[in-house]
């Protein structure tokens, strides 16, 4: 069964009296464990795509479910519910609490999910050291370079053990180095949790990484994508 | 005859006096609630992409809403326990040495028995009123803001990124 499913979704953002069509009857759905890539141009509304499928935002018209459950049907308390236990989020910049460390931020989705002290430690240590960052745990995100950062993002992503982790440009303000490294890793624990990862980007070195790309362009899919391997 | 029968006169002023200073309280009371939810609520302004995070991480309004409401507790009690440091200390400096009006003003309120030199006292009714009007007052104004946190769609609040 798909994990996301959107059907004929449109979206349109009023600013003022103008009107823009971020996403234009969009239909996808996304299956357990999926590696996938939504590429296309600066407003092709990638973005919003993400935000819709991920409880963040209500598309105007059309439907989203999460496991088969229609979400643009439910309240904010209960989106936020379906967020904080099945989704993770990563973003472009990188978006940790500045005050809190690299082991809170990651511990913070565990506390609001009622998580038991013991599991939450045991949960953070082991994400924080499959990010490659066991000996930056105390360290405040002003305290690390954007690699770390972007790292402590991933682990904190998957800390609730969600079914799929949505990454809105994640390797947009790293350097080639760094982006590699970030989405290798999102590679590698896509591929030792089974959670699955749809990443927007236009950076062509990511949607090498991808084993479906699905192109998006004027707020329409366009290609739809093959899973490849 | 008591000191309050010699002093009716006196006593009279004060209390009218009285009502003026519960004026004062008001106006003050008044511009701290309105500078604790500006401040409040430039802070939430501030933090629009934080609390965006934390909305996008699966934070409720309800839960926002407490979080912002228990740092203006937090800020207002860390506020009141340092102002009563403060107010005990010099209250009880004038309690001691007292206030010197001078001998003049007082041989010059004839007829009165009226002393060259007031002392202060500790009412610890009126601190613990006033501290907990504080507190109330700060909490009040926090509503504002942290309702406004909370009503924020967490779309909205992430394109502040």
């Amino acid at each position: 069964m798909a994990i996301i499913e959107v059907e004929n979704a449109t979206k349109i953002y009023k600013i003022g009296e103008v009107e823009t069509l971020a996403i234009n009857d969009v239909t996808a759905s996304f299956e357990p464990g999926e590696f996938a890539a939504l590429v296309g141009p600066s407003g092709s509304g990638k973005t919003t795509m993400l935000q819709v499928m991920g409880c963040l935002d209500k598309p105007n018209s059309g439907t989203v479910k999460v496991k088969g459950q229609d979400v643009t049907q439910l309240k904010s308390n209960q989106r936020a519910d379906i967020r904080r236990e099945m989704i993770g989020f990563i973003f472009q910049f990188f978006a940790l609490v500045p005050v809190l460390s690299a082991y809170e931020n990651v511990e913070l989705p565990l506390l609001l999910n009622n998580v038991s002290a013991k599991e939450r430690k045991e949960r953070v240590e082991y994400l924080l050291e499959s990010v490659g960052l066991s000996d930056r745990m105390k360290h405040r995100p002003d305290q690390m370079s954007g690699g770390e950062q972007q790292r402590v993002a991933i682990a904190r992503a998957l800390a609730p053990n969600p079914i799929v982790v949505l990454a809105d440009e994640p390797t947009a303000n790293l350097d080639t180095e760094n982006g590699q490294q970030a989405i290798g890793i999102m590679q590698k624990l896509n591929e030792e949790t089974g959670t699955a990862f749809v990443f927007a980007t236009h950076d062509p070195r990511v949607m090498a990484f991808a084993r479906r790309v699905i192109k998006m362009q004027d707020g329409r899919i366009v290609d739809n994508g093959v899973v490849v391997g | 005859m008591t000191w309050e029968d010699i002093n009716a006169l006196i006593l009279g002023a004060i209390e009218q006096g009285m009502a003026f200073y519960y004026l004062i309280y008001g106006i003050v009371i008044l511009i701290v609630a309105v500078l604790i939810a500006n401040t409040l609520l430039m802070s939430v302004f501030e933090r629009t992409r934080e609390l965006g995070i934390l909305a996008a991480l699966g934070m409720k309004g309800r839960q926002l809403t407490i979080m912002i409401l228990l740092e203006a507790g937090t800020l207002a009690l860390l506020g009141v326990i340092g102002g009563l440091f403060l107010g005990i200390l010099v209250v009880w400096y004038m309690s001691i040495n007292g206030i010197y009006i001078g001998d003049d003003i007082a041989s010059m309120v004839q007829g009165f028995a009226y002393p060259s030199e007031f002392y202060a006292k500790i009412a610890p009714g009126d601190f613990l009123v006033l501290s907990l009007m504080m507190l109330g007052i700060v909490l009040l104004a926090a509503l504002y803001p942290a309702r406004f946190a909370a009503r924020m769609e967490p779309a909205e609040a992430l394109h502040a990124l």
